[in-house]
């Protein structure tokens, strides 16, 4: 695969410190989270696998223009609005998650949606990007953050805070009955695969996976999950975790590194995070964008030759995120993300049965026209 | 056509440039000599008043200059209220900038507060996000706020005098526990272990600072306090120190002398066999050195003295655990350990609440004296 495919994926995995994930996996550390990991890993893999290798067989081609070819019209447009709505969704719930985040962490004086206005700023630029600008984009900031990632996890592992005994009797609770929202929850960090839906109009060239490569990514979805799970209760404790609303920034605060810039871990933590969520609201919205403007009503909204399917979108969603940031509250976004998150799971399986039935299709109509 | 697209994007730029230029106008910010960077907190229980039992004291450095004057640079602020933010609210009023607790290196604990749940105590630096994970956390006595007061008589800048003791940057001391904030509120809320608070004492013409005590909090039972030897025994077991020293009474020839230990790894197992007694099996491993003799030392006579020496320290250790498992305390965490190898039921906490009580200690020490020092 190309190597953008990965920068794809990766972000998301790394990406998956800051979401809701971790604090939705300690709420439920105790009845069976760890065997829910394990499960989204394999699904996650599986997942990957098939994605790949539908999008594989269409070098060049977007999932919209692949639907509006094998399907009839009513079918293809009310879906894609739906799938442009689910990525947006998503988007939505990284920008307000991350603005909570600011708000306690960095900016307590500001309002939320002052925090939000300030970051659409620099979010809307992307949406009159190209997507293969987009990609350049996400090269360059992650190949900047990679070397601070790798050294804060690295310290993380290194200190002497860390108390192995902490995370052992986490594994003790293995034994436990799977459950459905720590799995979806995990399962959120695959996600980035989607959003070939989009990027695969960029993959040109005929593209195929290796097992090896798959392995690797697998293996490092697994390192990355394990240390999103495992790490906070080295540093803060098993029994009483999940009362805690942002229990990695509390993590990455319980380090000190003396001879540094800032003394102070959690702040480095957070202007990572910064970029990360930066990237992935952009990539996930450009990808809802995207598909918003492949639907056929949209393509003929012209005036004097530009596409105002931009414009639209843009408006769209600077009015949603500033009406949703000023009356969203942290306990409330809690419930809906959780309701987000046990959704996608059973859409996602459905988004692999369409594939299939379009590949179907593909190979059916080849049949069909050789003989 | 292509150009007045162009134009239509410079002008959107420009215009977006206009709006955005109110909101950066960047004063907003308090300025650093606007603002009083706090360095310690201090908690008591005001006595004064049953209303008001929280009692705060917090120290501020001013920067002075130190060739124009030599009067203490340091102010001190004190406020009773009825919680803790109310107080720090309050104490707001008294100085004419804004109080910062991002720096807060230290949190001292009234020796009298830490009767009292200490969960209650001390939520409100686990709440808000300006104190910092990584402050230490001490009691002091007789009370925190003389224990923030006492100035050292000498040229030393007498912030630095607690802050080299803990950080060990300067002293390395094996009397000194060090705690910080997040290994506080982690052993705080865990079962199977208690945490260790190091105590700060004042001597008598107020003029240092002594710490070489500890104490061990307790949630539902009383706290224990440890003496200098056990603080040392507990800094040894818990691997938080390297360096111990051993004095060693040898009564067949009334001689005496005293190993410096500089390399302690301790390993422990528990081990529940069935209808047997319960059993923790410690290994110790030590490397160190005779310092001090009172007789002539002679270099084949190192066997005995490993012998000697390891049999003191297995008695010391041995000695001490008991004590702890008498006071029904557990800042080793034994039951952390108990608890993270045995798979989870419901019945586990209570399971080993029994068999701490009856547990038997063996212990194994691997003595190894190097060197008899300079001189034989």
């Amino acid at each position: 695969m190309s190597r953008y495919f990965y920068y794809i994926v990766i972000l998301e995995f790394v990406g998956g410190v800051i979401t809701i994930t971790p604090s939705l996996l300690f709420d439920v550390s105790k009845e069976g989270a760890l065997i829910s990991i394990l499960i989204a890993l394999l699904a996650g893999g599986v997942f990957i696998y098939f994605t790949t290798r539908f999008f594989n067989q269409f070098p060049g081609l977007g999932f919209p223009e692949l639907l509006q070819l094998h399907t009839p019209k009513w079918v293809a447009s009310p879906l894609l609005i739906l799938f442009s709505l689910v990525w947006f969704t998503i988007g939505l719930k990284t920008l307000i998650n991350y603005a909570f985040l600011l708000k306690r962490f960095l900016t307590p004086q500001l309002q939320l949606n002052w925090i939000v206005f300030t970051l659409l700023l620099f979010i809307s630029f992307s949406f009159f990007m190209q997507s293969k600008k987009l990609l350049y984009t996400l090269e360059i900031i992650l190949l900047i953050n990679l070397p601070l990632i790798i050294y804060i996890i690295g310290i993380l592992y290194g200190n002497q805070g860390l108390e192995w005994d902490y995370v052992q009797k986490s594994i003790m609770y293995i034994y436990n009955t799977p459950n459905f929202l720590a799995f979806s929850a995990s399962f959120l960090i695959f996600l980035g695969t989607a959003n070939l839906v989009i990027f695969n109009r960029e993959f040109k060239q005929k593209q195929k996976i290796k097992v090896l490569s798959l392995l690797n990514l697998v293996l490092l979805g697994t390192g990355i999950m394990f240390t999103i799970y495992f790490i906070p209760f080295g540093y803060n404790g098993f029994d009483r975790i999940q009362y805690m609303s942002f229990p990695w920034l509390l993590t990455t605060d319980s380090i000190k590194v003396a001879i540094a810039f800032l003394e102070r871990v959690m702040y480095i933590f957070l202007f990572l995070n910064l970029s990360i969520a930066f990237l992935s609201i952009n990539i996930t919205w450009h990808v809802s964008m995207e598909i918003f403007k492949s639907t056929v009503s949209l393509k003929e909204l012209k005036w004097k030759q530009i596409n105002l399917g931009t414009y639209l979108f843009t408006l769209l969603v600077w009015i949603v995120s500033l009406l949703v940031s000023s009356y969203v509250s942290e306990s409330q976004f809690l419930i809906y993300s959780s309701y987000l998150l046990k959704f996608l799971p059973p859409f996602f399986f459905v988004f692999l049965t369409i594939c299939w039935f379009i590949s179907w299709r593909y190979k059916h109509e080849v049949i069909l026209k050789t003989n | 056509m292509k150009s007045s697209l162009k134009q239509i994007k410079w002008i959107s730029i420009f215009t977006l440039f206009l709006i955005i230029i109110p909101f950066v106008s960047g004063c907003g910010t308090k300025d650093i000599d606007k603002r009083m960077f706090v360095i310690a907190v201090g908690i008591d229980k005001s006595d004064e008043d049953e209303e008001k039992p929280y009692k705060i004291t917090l120290k501020v450095p001013i920067p002075t200059n130190k060739n124009a004057s030599r009067t203490p640079n340091f102010i001190f602020l004190s406020e009773a209220a009825e919680s803790i933010s109310e107080a720090l609210h309050i104490l707001t009023s008294h100085v004419d900038k804004n109080l910062e607790f991002g720096h807060t290196k230290f949190i001292v604990f009234g020796e009298n507060i830490i009767d009292q749940d200490l969960r209650v105590v001390a939520d409100i630096f686990l709440r808000r996000r300006e104190f910092q994970q990584t402050a230490w956390i001490t009691v002091g006595r007789p009370s925190a706020e003389a224990v923030l007061k006492a100035s050292s008589s000498d040229d030393i800048p007498d912030f630095n005098t607690l802050l080299n003791r803990f950080s060990n940057i300067g002293t390395e001391s094996s009397y000194i526990v060090s705690i910080f904030l997040f290994d506080f509120r982690r052993q705080l809320g865990e079962n199977g272990i208690d945490p260790v608070l190091p105590v700060i004492e004042i001597n008598d013409n107020k003029s240092n600072l002594i710490v070489n005590k500890s104490v061990v909090i307790s949630n539902n039972k009383a706290n224990l306090e440890l003496s200098p030897e056990q603080t040392e025994d507990y800094n040894t077991i818990t691997n938080k120190t390297k360096t111990t020293n051993l004095d060693i009474q040898v009564d067949a020839d009334n001689s005496a002398f005293t190993v410096y230990i500089d390399k302690v790894k301790i390993k422990y197992k528990i081990l529940t066999p069935e209808n047997q007694k319960p059993i923790i099996k410690m290994t110790v491993g030590m490397i160190g050195l005779i310092q001090e003799s009172s007789h002539h030392t002679f270099p084949d006579q190192l066997a005995t003295y490993n012998k000697l020496a390891s049999e003191v320290a297995k008695e010391r250790i041995i000695h001490f655990l008991t004590l702890l498992q008498k006071n029904e305390v557990d800042p080793i965490g034994f039951g952390l350990r108990y608890e993270a190898t045995h798979w989870h039921n419901r019945d586990l906490v209570s399971e080993w609440e029994e068999i701490y009580r009856e547990i038997t200690f063996d212990v194994s020490v691997n003595m190894s004296v190097r060197s008899l020092g300079s001189i034989e």
